[in-house]
């Protein structure tokens, strides 16, 4: 019996390996999948509190309002861009689970390339970045990301305690110092909400008829402009493969927003398994259309559209 | 709100002091029938005629009474009279009773008895009282009509009448225990009556904030008066309740606060005479909560803190001496008091000073710290008078607390390095104190300090605080506190055996080699500090010295192999260094005893060995290819070594068997590839549930049986995503608690609880109303009866010390995952009604399935509405949904009662 056990094991084990080898095999060594899990376990554990504060959708409105308020007064005239952006944001939006949220979407007058999200909608983008995509899939991919962070109250999160306190008439400190307890721990899950995020905010822009592929071909956009590729010597050891992932695992650990190439490489698996499911479908990329600020779904234009 | 809360558990106090009264008779009157029947039974064994006494004959009225008729004793050869009855013997002593052991904590809750109490008899007043209240508030409804003075007087009127009634029928045992739900409403009216007169606006008849509070204290002090009279701990502690509530009329003002001071040195003098233990503890949460939530700045002088607190903390840090003087320490109870002061006194000063710059914080705690420090000296001696070593030894908590403090209030005034200095110099001077005291637990005080100092500049300093020139060089600014630290704990070491000082030391001066040596010198540099520790280790005999030199190694090989093959160039004044230090290492292991070293070199050899051939299968099968084949080589080797008996190869192929899950974390587990429909992250990782398996089944090794469920559950996770691995955890885990307990495997069955512990908590973050997948609800319910799957299987035999909760613990999970379901599926008012009926189902279910914790469960459910009432719907809802919260849940809860009654037969028979 126990050699019947150890041909069986040995027979697993062999063809496991060739199976994996008839197909292009993944070369890269990180632990992501260990600081992935560690998020879940943080996730979890701060789930329990953040329940027990959760704010109603109005609140949330209010206090993005008012936050966004001190970046953009509320008067500020809307330009070209912003009319542009927000017609584009609002078809995204349309199939956001969370539908109470009013969406709001401005451009910021700055070379930055950035965008970002405050609670109850409020979505800011940035000239710079808008000025560094090709086409208006890429802007739907963008738009639909920070969509998401709303949608799945990754930026409410942030100010829960806070704002529960207020509405307790506690005092702000009590709130701030759980919010500051929160967000150490939150450092463990804070990329995968990007991840999330990303997958998201590509579904989004895919069910508003946006090509699905745009959410990777904005990383590769911008990973051009901000990120110019430095070939890395390829690792000489097992030793020195473990030590550099191990490297690696540490730095990316603390960081707020994981790695570009590596948010382009789960974008892609996104795409790919997106089209399999929807065979044979059209979708608008828009190079024209983000160039003469004229929507999609309002201007369709030949040679702007793909189809899988 | 405070008036029902006080209502609900003054007659909880009354019920239970009563029963327990009750108990006791009914116990003395058992004795005593013993005895008589024990008698009797004597009387006839012993041939004893007992004849009944003849009816004696109606009295006639008679000059004179007719003589009694006498004994007269037997004289020899002459038969003594009849008499009407025979007066028995001298009747032996029946046996000495055997002392009935006093029944522990957990006797007590194994009984029917408590159960059925609370069940049958706490439950039913519980219902009726809360059925009450939810009929006066109806009443209330429409009292819209009555003016102040006309409430004021319903309310005198009712509480009166209430507490003449109870005191009335109290008199006659059959209304004893309806005289006490009687009597607390009544109380509880005509609190909440004097508390209305002036608190509640509608109802206001007394202006003047004095006389409002007057009169509450009055009524206060009444229930005081009359608690005593039942001598019931309980009782008392809630007049006291009462009382210090009465001060939330007006907290802030001078009188409440010395009133307060009077009342706390009132509880502590009663409870100093009757020798009660509770409420000095009772007596710390009235009293510091009475003045926690003061307005911002009443009275907290800057740096030094809110006077009153002060003079609460004296008044029970005094107490507490003063008792321990009389007699020693004798439970954890008498040492918990001391910290619950302590804290109680910190959190309430923290709250009253919400105003308060930083520097007045940090200056307030170390006042307090020198305060406690003082106050922990003087229980130290007495602590050594009492000979004491418990760990809850009040001594070593109560400097344990004053270093918390301490440090807290070092990490306020200081920042970056110097806090970390300051932490340091606060753990050596504890650890000082700690070689010269004979108790140990001081000297796990300082070492949790000089922890915390150590942690701080790793995890914080080390990132914030940049270069700084030092004679002349450029180095990290937390290079210098680290090698300082590093001499201390190199110190500590030498006067007293911990290891943990010498292993910190030993990692503080690898990191700073780290940070400071260039990085081609590093793995050099390590390996001097190997050689240092192992000659040091020999000349003073100190074990884990010479374990610290045979862990660098590790680190050393690491940056060796780092170096060699991905830093080319390295200089060879490094590896003249490399190998002069291992040369004296290897000088000094030859003078390690022989059996020792060849076994040494015999397994280093072997382990090189495996290190080249996967080194070569890596370059051969990269990326995610590797780990299959290196467990084919650990596979084979493992093999080979269990054929030809050769223990050394078997242990390097069980090297490779472990360096192949790690570099499953690495290399498979984040792999995205396809082939076909199967992930490339599957086809490498599942063949490895098995090898690990089989590996098990050769060498028996435990940790073997412990990976697969990792790699199980890190694969569903990556393979079916967080929304539904809560579900695959749950599965997995009923079916190695099915193996664990068919194969008797005690691993498999622990695995099993922590995946149901993980698959409980992610499917209560997951919290089913986000709708991140259609089918998480669904996964969510199949947790929950996977919950009650498991109460189901598991034995009702204990299997373990701590099994023996597995059973419960699963139903209570189960139980606490459904009622979550339920508030993210229900909302509003609707809630308590819900919940109370998912107690009334666990009730049923339990008496169903004679599960005793399914049966608590359902108490324990009802208690949560019962609360979640009082705090929660009496402040949210208004009108006639706040009414039916309460008399629903009040019907509810006597049909519960009800089911108690009706089956106690069935639960005696059960139990």
């Amino acid at each position: 019996m126990p050699r019947l056990f150890f041909f069986i094991v040995a027979a697993l084990l062999a063809g496991g390996l060739v199976a994996t080898s008839l197909a292009p095999v993944d070369r890269a060594a990180s632990f992501s999948a260990v600081l992935e899990m560690w998020g879940d376990v943080m996730r979890d554990v701060d789930a329990v509190p953040l329940q027990l504060v959760r704010v109603q959708e109005e609140t949330e409105m209010e206090f993005g309002a008012a936050l966004a308020a001190r970046i953009l007064p509320e008067n500020t005239p809307l330009s070209v861009e912003t009319r542009y952006v927000m017609q584009v944001g609002n078809q995204v939006a349309r199939g956001v689970k969370r539908t109470r949220i009013v969406y709001h979407f401005r451009v910021i007058d700055s070379p930055e390339v950035n965008a970002f999200a405050l609670p109850g909608g409020q979505i800011f983008l940035y000239r710079g970045l808008l000025n560094t995509l090709r086409d208006e899939s890429q802007l739907a991919a963008i738009l639909g990301h920070e969509i998401a962070h709303v949608d799945q109250r990754h930026c409410v999160e942030r100010f829960q305690f806070e704002l529960k306190m207020k509405e307790l008439h506690l005092p702000e400190g009590v709130g701030s110092m759980a919010d500051l307890a929160r967000r150490m721990g939150s450092i463990a899950y804070a990329p995968y909400q990007e991840y999330e995020a990303d997958a998201e905010g590509q579904l989004l822009a895919a069910q508003a008829n946006y090509d699905p592929a745009g959410g990777s071909n904005a990383m590769a956009a911008i990973i051009e402009r901000l990120e110019p590729a430095t070939a890395a010597r390829a690792p000489g050891s097992p030793l020195g493969e473990a030590a550099r992932a191990t490297a690696q695992g540490l730095s990316d650990f603390f960081r707020s927003h994981p790695r570009t190439d590596e948010r382009m490489r789960r974008l892609r698996q996104v795409e790919k398994a997106y089209i399999a499911k929807h065979p044979r479908q059209t979708y608008c990329r828009g190079a024209k259309n983000l160039a003469d600020r004229a929507p999609c779904h309002f201007q369709r234009l030949d040679g702007e559209m793909v189809t899988y | 709100m405070e008036f029902f809360f006080f209502v609900a558990l003054v007659g909880l106090a009354i019920v239970a002091h009563r029963q327990r009264a009750h108990t006791h008779e009914l116990t003395e009157r058992l004795r005593d029938l013993t005895v008589r029947v024990y008698a009797a039974e004597q009387a006839l064994a012993a041939g004893h005629r007992v004849v009944a006494p003849e009816p004696v004959p109606e009295p006639t009225i008679l000059d004179e009474p007719p003589p009694l008729p006498q004994w007269v004793p037997p004289q020899e050869g002459f038969a003594p009279m009849a008499a009407l009855v025979e007066a028995p013997g001298p009747l032996p002593l029946p046996p000495a009773e055997p002392e009935t052991p006093r029944p522990n904590w957990r006797d007590r809750f194994q009984g029917e008895e408590w159960e059925a109490l609370l069940g049958g008899s706490i439950l039913n007043k519980l219902g009726a009282l809360i059925l009450v209240i939810g009929l006066a508030l109806f009443l209330r409804f429409s009292l819209d009509a009555f003016g102040p003075a006309g409430k004021i007087a319903v309310g005198v009127v009712t509480g009166g009448a209430m507490i003449l009634a109870g005191m009335w029928l109290e008199r006659q045992p059959r209304y004893q225990l309806f005289s006490i739900g009687l009597l607390s409403g009544g109380w509880a009216m005509l609190y909440f009556t004097a508390f209305a007169a002036h608190g509640i606006p509608e109802s206001r008849v007394i202006e003047s904030a004095w006389l409002g509070l007057l009169v509450l204290l009055a009524v206060g002090a009444a229930m005081v008066w009359r608690s005593l009279r039942y001598e019931s701990e309980w009782v008392t502690g809630l007049a006291f309740f009462a009382a210090f509530a009465a001060l939330q009329v007006d907290p802030s003002s001078a009188f409440a606060m010395v009133a307060s001071a009077g009342l706390a040195a009132g509880l502590l003098t009663i409870s100093a005479r009757l020798g009660w233990r509770m409420m000095p503890l009772f007596g710390i949460l009235l009293a510091y909560t009475t003045l926690a939530f003061l307005p911002p700045s009443v009275g907290f002088l800057p740096g030094i803190g809110h006077p009153i607190l002060w003079v609460y903390w004296l008044l029970f840090e005094l107490f507490d001496h003063w008792r321990s003087r009389r007699a020693p320490l004798v439970t954890p109870l008498d040492a918990v008091q001391y910290v619950l002061n302590t804290l109680a006194f910190i959190a309430a000063s923290l709250l009253t000073a919400r105003n308060a710059v930083p520097e007045h914080y940090s200056s307030f705690l170390g006042l307090s710290a020198i305060a406690f420090a003082v106050s922990a000296f003087f229980r130290r001696h007495r602590a050594v008078d009492q000979l004491e070593e418990r760990w809850w030894n009040a001594a070593g908590l109560s400097l344990a607390v004053a270093s918390a403090v301490a440090a807290a209030a070092i990490l306020l005034r200081f920042d970056r390095l110097s806090a970390t200095f300051a932490l340091f110099i606060e753990g050596q001077a504890l650890f000082v104190l700690a070689w010269r005291s004979p108790a140990p637990f001081s000297r796990w005080v300082a070492l949790a300090v000089s922890g915390l100092a150590f942690g701080k500049l790793l995890v914080v300093d080390d990132a914030a605080n940049g270069l700084v020139t030092w004679l002349g060089y450029r180095i990290k600014a937390v290079s210098p506190m680290g090698l300082l630290m590093a001499i201390g704990f190199y110190a500590n070491r030498a006067l007293m055996p911990m290891a943990v000082y010498s292993w910190g030391a030993t990692i503080l001066v690898g990191l700073v080699l780290l940070g400071e040596v260039p990085q081609a010198f590093v793995f050099a540099a390590w390996s001097v500090q190997a050689a240092v520790l192992a000659w040091v280790a020999q000349r003073v005999s100190a074990r884990d010295l010479q374990y610290q030199a045979y862990a660098l190694t590790l680190p050393v090989l690491a940056g060796l192999t780092y170096t060699m093959f991905d830093q080319p160039g390295t200089s060879w004044m490094a590896w003249a260094i490399f190998a002069a230090a291992y040369g004296f290492l290897g000088w000094l292991w030859r003078r390690l005893p022989e059996g020792r070293e060849r076994q040494f070199a015999l397994s280093g050899a072997w382990y090189f060995v495996a290190l080249g051939g996967a080194t070569l299968l890596w370059t051969l099968f990269p990326g995610t290819l590797a780990a299959p084949a290196w467990g084919l080589l650990a596979l084979m080797m493992v093999e080979a070594g269990v054929i030809v008996e050769f223990p050394e190869l078997r242990r390097a192929g069980h090297a490779v068997a472990i360096a192949a899950f790690g570099r499953l974390f690495m290399s498979n587990f984040p792999a995205l590839g396809y082939t076909g429909i199967f992930s490339h992250r599957l086809l490498t990782v599942a063949p490895f549930l098995p090898l690990y398996y089989y590996l098990w089944s050769r060498s028996r090794a435990r940790f073997y049986l412990w990976l697969p469920p990792l790699l199980a559950l890190f694969l569903m996770r990556m393979e079916v995503g967080r929304a539904h691995s809560g579900l695959g955890s749950m599965v997995a885990g009923l079916a190695l608690f099915w193996f664990g307990l068919r194969l008797t495997i005690p691993d498999l069955r622990w695995q099993a609880y922590l995946l149901a512990i993980a698959a409980f908590l992610r499917a209560w973050s997951l919290s089913f109303s986000l709708t991140e997948s259609p089918y998480r609800l669904v996964a969510g319910l199949l947790v929950v009866a996977g919950f009650f799957a498991g109460h189901r299987l598991a034995p009702r035999d204990a299997l373990g010390r701590f099994e023996q909760w597995a059973r419960p613990a699963y139903a209570v999970l189960g139980a606490a995952l459904l009622a979550a379901v339920l508030y993210n599926q229900v909302s509003g008012p609707m809630l308590t009604v819900v919940w109370s009926m998912e107690g009334v189902a666990l009730l049923v279910a339990g008496f169903v399935t004679a599960e005793r914790v399914m049966r608590f469960s359902g108490l324990g459910f009802f208690l949560f509405c019962i609360l979640k009432l009082f705090f929660y719907d009496l402040a949210s809802l208004q009108g006639l949904p706040r009414i039916a919260s309460f008399i629903v849940l009040g019907v509810l809860l006597m049909a519960a009662s009800w089911l108690y009654t009706r089956y106690r037969e069935q639960l005696k028979r059960i139990l």
